[in-house]
């Protein structure tokens, strides 16, 4: 039998459909220091939030989100960079937020983990300075179609302050 | 009593200069000497073993050695070259957790006037776990208290960091916040030029939650962020009115206000980090907008200093009542503009101004610089697949950053 | 005293003590506690864990489950697994299978992700199974168990298969964020070996189908001829979102169904699906069929005045809908 409760049941569907971002926490990668925020960064604009430890290619680079997700990793440099080696060679694992939205974790150096995974804070990675870096840090970034957004790391976490492995970054 | 200190090695603030072989050396002793005190502070301290009621087990010998192993089983990575010395030993995969005994007792019997001497130990502590525990708990023990509230924001006046972040944080989440006279002072506690600018940021960030802000607040919260002095409590105002905004907009879906303190911001301020979370943040809402706000975001593509604000303008302006008088104002600002990165912007949220019908106009674009013949032709054999759905043209683009414009690290 | 052999009954009512759960003598309530920090045991846990669920305190019980869940990967596996086998309360087996899970999802081994399936697919006590399945939820069960989710989705407790539902949703959108064609395949696959039409519909109707593959296309299409309307509604909002190459072929048939369809919750799916496929260029389409049920020329004038807006993606197209259909 055909009922018109169906129709409530549809609308009710509307309410629920995978379109809108989710939210999740950011955390740190390993035990580091604060040294940028979306808000601070020396230089020129920035807009992304910065993570540092000077002990290159010993901790391992977790995925900062604390959370079981789909992360698609790529690949650009194959060897061990602590200090960059130019603009666009970094690598990256990548979450899809959905609606356009994108969160980027950037310049770990390549290890036999780095591959497209479904996981929570494994590692993708060792700490390191691919791509376009003076030294061994993680860069998260969080953007829509492009375009950086700015306001998602905590205002409780600050330039200089020392994170432990696992702590708040900021809300994604 | 002595503290059994916890079985968590960490490494703040290393991170500026390369450590010494020595302090790598000291890491791993601390950690493993963390293992063996704790071990030995079970056996030499019997009265603590039986008088304390743990709330967990002991620590058994056979449980430290399989964790030692597993530390050893796993390096940070498997392709671990020796680039330095320090390279060569594996770096924990894991920091063991911390259990806590009297937590439970601490649970059922905490209040706001005894909170911050009973948590003293756990919030000194380096476990984030029962730091986000008594930041959960504290939001708990405000509730729709108003006068609870304010003695928490009372503290964040002169608390350590960790502390001011649990406070802060239980203070945006509780009930109690949407409290005219809380709300009020938090707004006073953050304009205060007495408090630091990273502190009253973060007192700022508690109205985060605020389902709506009234005329005056956020006129104040406005004057406030576009204030050359605000610094970084200016650029989390400007959060704070884009999230309310948020807010707002979920529940009756009204932006116009806030739209109108966020431009006024975002083409005043002369910091270029608060303008760009000014004309940025609204991406969050994404409201359509009406004819005055495409009016001054037109503006911006033409005044504003900072690509990134030029760019940040144009990803807003896509969504508006009138697509076509946006679509007529991206091809004005693409020839004049300089920038590769703003011109991106200009050709890929024509796109999602007026999908398919913006063809016509992104390929004068391509025309007007042939660097972009490339991504038209993408965008053409998208929408001629039948995708519609900006979201959907987008993830089919094979390069979704072709003019290296997040690469500016 | 091992615990362990005691009834639940007596466990808890020790575990309301704190001090006697760990033998030792009781702790006066009137003196300010002092947390001291030690090492995790999984029994000590499971103790905490065991007290917490007295505890009028959501946070502290969320507390301890997280506690387990990131001690998970430093705990010794082997404890873990016995606890997790030994434990027959269902509220109890979901905490440790959580933790069991969650050691896979850290970069472990995907053992004990298994052996959590395991229990979801052949446990005897169907709370029991759908504790394990929840434990599931937002994991990355899916790449790592088979074909569990069609088994589950035909369990024989309704229980369970809802969980299983609710865990190819949530898995769908928040660990995949829509987009991952394996997970959308996995819950297509898991629809359509459903037997229970609510569960079909479930899944069918609140997944992204943006990547799947031509077969999970081709099984969607024959679920519109179901004989249950919530099955046909479901399988044509499905159809709404399906990856380009199925655009065309989606558009004829729910075109075509529109007219020999008499649900109106059917009706109604189909003018949303139609609208979806085509954004703007469906306004024709809709203008012709608002027409055929009287009851529904509402809801097509409310899709042809969102989609005039002009805007181009389908989650603001939702929202600008929903708001026409809130003001009229």
């Amino acid at each position: 039998m055909r009922s018109s409760k169906t129709r409530l049941a549809v609308l009710a569907t509307l309410a629920a459909l995978p379109t809108a971002a989710v939210a999740y926490t950011a955390v740190a990668p390993y035990p580091s220091t604060v040294s940028a925020t979306t808000y601070y960064s020396s230089g020129t604009y920035h807009g992304a939030v910065d993570v540092a430890n000077s002990r290159c290619n010993y901790w391992g680079a977790e995925t900062g989100v604390s959370a079981t997700v789909y992360w698609n990793v790529t690949v650009r440099t194959s060897g061990v960079v602590c200090n960059g080696n130019g603009s666009g060679n970094q690598n990256e694992a990548l979450l899809n937020l959905g609606s356009g939205w994108s969160f980027r974790q950037w310049h770990w150096i390549k290890t036999s983990d780095s591959y497209d995974r479904t996981c929570n804070r494994c590692q993708v990675g060792n700490l390191g300075g691919t791509g376009n870096a003076t030294g061994p840090h993680s860069h998260f970034q969080k953007d829509q179609y492009g375009t950086k957004n700015t306001s998602w790391y905590s205002s409780y976490t600050t330039k200089g302050e020392a994170l432990d492995r696992g702590e708040l970054m900021g809300y994604i | 009593m002595p503290r059994v200190p916890p079985p968590r090695p960490s490494t703040p603030g290393d991170t500026t200069s390369p450590p010494a072989p020595t302090k790598a050396w000291r890491w791993r002793l601390g950690a493993v000497g963390g293992l063996l005190l704790l071990g030995v502070a079970w056996g030499l301290w019997p009265a603590a073993r039986e008088e304390e009621a743990p709330v967990v087990g002991a620590p058994r010998p056979e449980q430290e050695a399989s964790t030692e192993r597993e530390a050893a089983r796993h390096g940070a990575g498997q392709e671990v070259s020796a680039e330095s010395g320090d390279a060569l030993a594996a770096a924990p995969r894991y920091d063991p957790t911390t259990c806590w005994s009297d937590l439970a007792r601490f649970d059922e019997g905490v209040r706001v006037d005894t909170f911050r001497e009973w948590a003293a130990p756990l919030l000194a502590s380096r476990d984030p776990l029962v730091r986000m525990y008594l930041k959960e708990r504290l939001t708990e023990l405000i509730g729709g208290d108003a006068g609870r509230a304010l003695e928490v924001l009372s503290w964040t006046k002169e608390a350590g960091p960790k502390e001011f972040k649990v406070f802060a944080m239980a203070l945006k989440d509780s009930e109690a916040v949407h409290r005219p006279e809380v709300a009020r002072g938090i707004l006073d506690l953050g304009l205060d030029t007495a408090l630091e600018p990273e502190r009253r940021a973060g007192v700022l960030s508690a109205l985060d939650t605020q389902r709506r802000l009234s005329a005056e607040t956020l006129t104040r919260l406005t004057d406030f962020a576009k204030d050359p002095a605000s610094g970084e409590a200016g650029w989390a105002a400007a959060r704070t009115l884009a999230r309310v905004m948020r807010n707002d907009h979920a529940r009756a879906a009204d932006a116009a206000p806030y739209l109108d303190g966020l431009l006024t911001i975002g083409q005043e301020s002369l910091d270029e980090h608060v303008r760009y979370m000014a004309l940025s943040t609204p991406m969050e809402t994404a409201p359509v907008l009406d004819a005055r706000a495409v009016g001054r975001y037109a503006q911006v593509l033409t005044t504003e200093g900072s690509p990134d604000g030029r760019g940040a303008a144009a990803h807003n302006l896509a969504l508006s009542e009138d697509p076509r008088r946006v679509l007529e104002t991206f091809e004005r600002a693409f020839g004049p503009e300089q920038d590769v990165c703003v011109r991106w912007a200009l050709f890929r949220f024509s796109a999602r101004a007026a999908g398919r019908d913006a063809l016509p106009v992104m390929a004068r674009m391509a025309l007007t610089d042939p660097r972009f013949q490339t991504t038209y032709q993408d965008f053409e054999r998208i929408y001629a697949s039948g995708v519609m759905d900006f979201e959907r043209v987008w993830l089919s683009l094979p390069d979704q950053d072709p003019y290296g414009c997040l690469h500016r690290d | 005293m091992n615990r362990r052999h005691l009834p639940v009954w007596v466990s808890l009512w020790l575990s309301s003590s704190p001090c006697l759960a760990a033998g030792a003598p009781d702790a006066s309530v009137s003196r300010a506690p002092e947390p001291r920090a030690q090492a995790c045991s999984v029994e000590g846990l499971m103790d905490s864990i065991r007290r917490g669920l007295q505890s009028g305190s959501p946070a502290y019980q969320r507390y301890l489950r997280e506690l387990l869940k990131e001690s998970a990967v430093t705990l010794p596996e082997a404890a873990l697994r016995e606890a997790f086998e030994r434990e027959t309360a269902p509220v109890m087996v979901e905490h440790l299978a959580a933790a069991l899970a969650a050691r896979t999802d850290r970069g472990e081994g995907v053992e004990t992700l298994r052996l959590v399936a395991k229990r979801a697919l052949g446990d005897a006590d169907p709370a029991v199974r759908a504790a394990a399945t929840r434990a599931l939820r937002r994991t990355s069960a899916e790449e790592h168990t088979g074909d569990m989710y069609q088994r589950l989705v035909r369990d024989a407790s309704p229980e369970v298969r809802a969980e299983a539902a609710t865990n190819l949703i949530e898995d769908n959108q928040y660990v995949y964020a829509g987009a991952h064609g394996p997970a959308s395949d996995v819950a297509v696959a898991a629809a359509v070996a459903s037997s229970d039409p609510a569960v079909t519909a479930r899944i069918l109707g609140n997944i992204s189908t943006a990547p799947i593959s031509a077969e999970s296309a081709q099984r969607i299409h024959a679920l519109v001829d179901s004989d249950d309307a919530r099955v046909r509604a479901a399988a044509v909002t499905a159809l709404g979102g399906v990856p380009a190459a199925q655009m065309e072929r989606a558009r004829q048939v729910l075109a075509t169904r529109y007219r020999d369809e008499t649900d109106v919750g059917v009706r109604s799916a189909i003018l949303q699906g139609l609208a979806r496929l085509g954004f703007s260029s469906a306004i024709p389409e809709l203008r012709r069929l608002r027409g055929v049920d009287p009851r529904l020329t509402g809801e097509a004038d409310a899709w042809i005045q969102a989609l005039s807006t002009g805007l181009q993606e389908w989650s603001l197209l939702l929202r600008e809908k929903q708001r026409v259909g809130q003001a009229h």
